[in-house]
């Protein structure tokens, strides 16, 4: 046999296993980094717990990773995942929950895409965020009970940021609440309370009545899973992330919604220097302002 | 093998090499050392553990480009000069001729691509992680696969192409390969068909940003995607197909 039909034999023999390993190593379903994010969620769950909201848990929630065409939908039970598959039930990049029948879903990108946003949370976290939720509207229907008349995220944010007399007292409550997320002072709750509630009253009074119930609304219900998130993240990354992400930025003004995410946040860790067990008998029905004022009585 | 050594000492000789090495040990340099602040969401990257992956994404885009610099014009070159008559008349056959062209192209990119490399291993013994050097040189491995990806394909499409139309190609290629993850999450983002064909765009692109990723992985000594490394080499291959069967009409 000639030479040059021998190298070719050798370079299609070649060619052949290296397709048939590209076969076989390609990964079906779901993939390995989204499984690792969601057992990252299981590990997790067995060191935080319920983070002091009784009865919550992310495994409890269906947890569906996206490609914007298809869902691969985690179902944890006794231990176990259960893996099924569907057509994408959002378009798009999309980190939410998915009300199916009588039970909410959560719904996040799959780890490929959210690597390539560049964000800096881990996937897990993201996961808690938004079983958190899940959690908030199967436990105690808190956006059927409280947005009905409300704005949108985006239509609030806007309003307020074109307002200069409630964007500036929105940034002195921010001011104030960013002393609890000063790591360096010691933080009188009580003092940082009621002067937070003063200007909290002098600014409502500026507020509609669409805009109060939207504000309250965003504060609580993102701002909340914001706080778990970033809970999550200070376990998982350690105090200089969770420092760096959450801490640093909160307490200043931010054109857009992010604003609602760290001021609810920084209410609830001010909520935590009044009284550590606060979450203990909360249930989504009143705003966290209302809290922070019984707390003061 | 004689092929491919005139067309390493030809880019020696035209000091394509030292230049675009050069450029590219300034810029590894630049981002290596403190001249230059590496700030990535308002936070500096001053660890090198932590910058590695991240100099290893642009280390590799920059041996790519070094490569797709190289390997375009080599093939339409000798052309131009008649060399390739000589060729023949020695009775050597285009497949042959330009397969050795090819792998001359593929061993200049690596010589340059290992310059860069060990312009970086040379910055991590400076910053005193002198134990990465074993995963720095595992990581160069990746790299001499994302040029060889590179350079096949331009030597490949120089073949049939003016190198008007092999460049624009090579550069669609290579760029939508380097930024797959910008263009993944670009379709993600998108709604509808244009979402629908944009996602099978992208797999036309080599995943020249999963090899940099599994490269960053390497160094770090995490958990290596074979199935990115195997694609890789698939694509090396489709392109020899491309070398060993493509003709050019002068010949």
């Amino acid at each position: 046999m000639k030479k040059r039909t021998i190298g070719m034999i050798v370079y299609f023999l070649t060619g052949a296993a290296l397709l048939t390993a590209g076969f076989a190593t390609t990964e079906k379903g779901l993939k390995e980094d989204d499984r690792k994010e969601y057992e990252r969620v299981i590990e997790d769950r067995k060191e935080l717990g319920d983070l002091g909201f009784p009865g919550f848990s992310p495994l409890d929630y269906k947890t569906a990773f996206s490609n914007g065409e298809k869902d691969f939908v985690i179902d944890y039970r006794n231990g176990e995942m259960e893996i099924t598959e569907r057509e994408a039930v959002y378009e798009g990049l999309v980190g939410s929950i998915y009300p199916n029948g009588d039970e909410y879903e959560v719904v996040v990108p799959v780890y490929e895409t959210w690597i390539a946003t560049g964000a800096h949370e881990q996937l897990s976290a993201v996961i808690w965020h938004e079983s958190f939720h899940a959690y908030q509207n199967s436990c105690f229907r808190l956006a059927e009970n409280s947005a009905d008349n409300g704005l949108s995220e985006t239509e609030l944010a806007e309003r307020i940021d074109r307002d200069p007399e409630k964007r500036s007292l929105y940034e002195k409550e921010l001011e104030v609440l960013g002393r609890v997320a000063d790591t360096d002072k010691t933080c009188d709750f009580r003092q940082t309370a009621l002067e937070y509630l003063r200007i909290a009253e002098k600014r409502d009074e500026l507020l509609s009545a669409e805009e109060k119930i939207s504000e309250d609304y965003y504060e609580l219900s993102e701002g909340s899973a914001c706080y778990v998130e970033s809970r999550v993240v200070r376990y998982e990354n350690g105090d200089a992330v969770y420092e760096d992400n959450y801490l640093k930025n909160a307490a200043s003004y931010a054109e857009g919604n992010s604003k609602y995410y760290h001021h609810g946040m920084l209410q609830c860790m001010l909520l935590d220097g009044l009284d550590p067990e606060w979450k203990s008998t909360f249930a989504f029905d009143c705003s966290l302002d209302d809290v922070i004022a019984r707390y003061c009585e | 093998m004689e092929i491919s050594l005139n067309v390493i000492k030809e880019k020696i000789r035209k000091k394509m090499l030292y230049i675009t090495t050069v450029l590219g040990v300034l810029v590894v340099m630049i981002f290596s050392s403190d001249m230059g602040s590496l700030t990535i969401g308002g936070r500096q990257i001053k660890d090198y553990y932590v910058l590695i992956p991240i100099l290893i994404h642009v280390v590799n885009f920059l041996s790519g480009a070094i490569a797709l610099a190289m390997s375009l014009t080599t093939v339409p070159n000798e052309y131009e000069r008649r060399t390739s008559h000589l060729i023949w008349s020695r009775g050597i056959s285009q497949s042959r001729y330009h397969m050795s062209l090819a792998i001359g192209n593929v061993a200049v990119s690596w010589i340059s691509g290992l310059i860069l490399y060990a312009t970086m291993a040379v910055f991590a013994v400076v910053n005193g992680y002198s134990g990465m050097l074993g995963r720095i040189a595992a990581a160069a491995l990746l790299m001499l696969l994302y040029t060889a990806i590179i350079s096949m394909l331009a030597s490949a499409l120089s073949i049939i192409f003016p190198t008007i139309v092999s460049g624009v190609i090579m550069i669609i290629l290579f760029a939508g390969g380097a930024f797959r993850n910008i263009l993944i999450l670009l379709a993600a983002v998108l709604t509808g068909a244009g979402g629908t064909i944009m996602k099978r765009v992208i797999r036309l692109f080599p995943d020249l940003a999963g090899l940099s990723r599994q490269g960053g992985n390497l160094a770090q000594g995490n958990p290596v995607d074979v199935h990115v490394i195997i694609m890789g080499m698939i694509v090396v291959w489709i392109a020899g197909i491309g070398i060993l069967f493509f003709r050019r009409k002068e010949a």
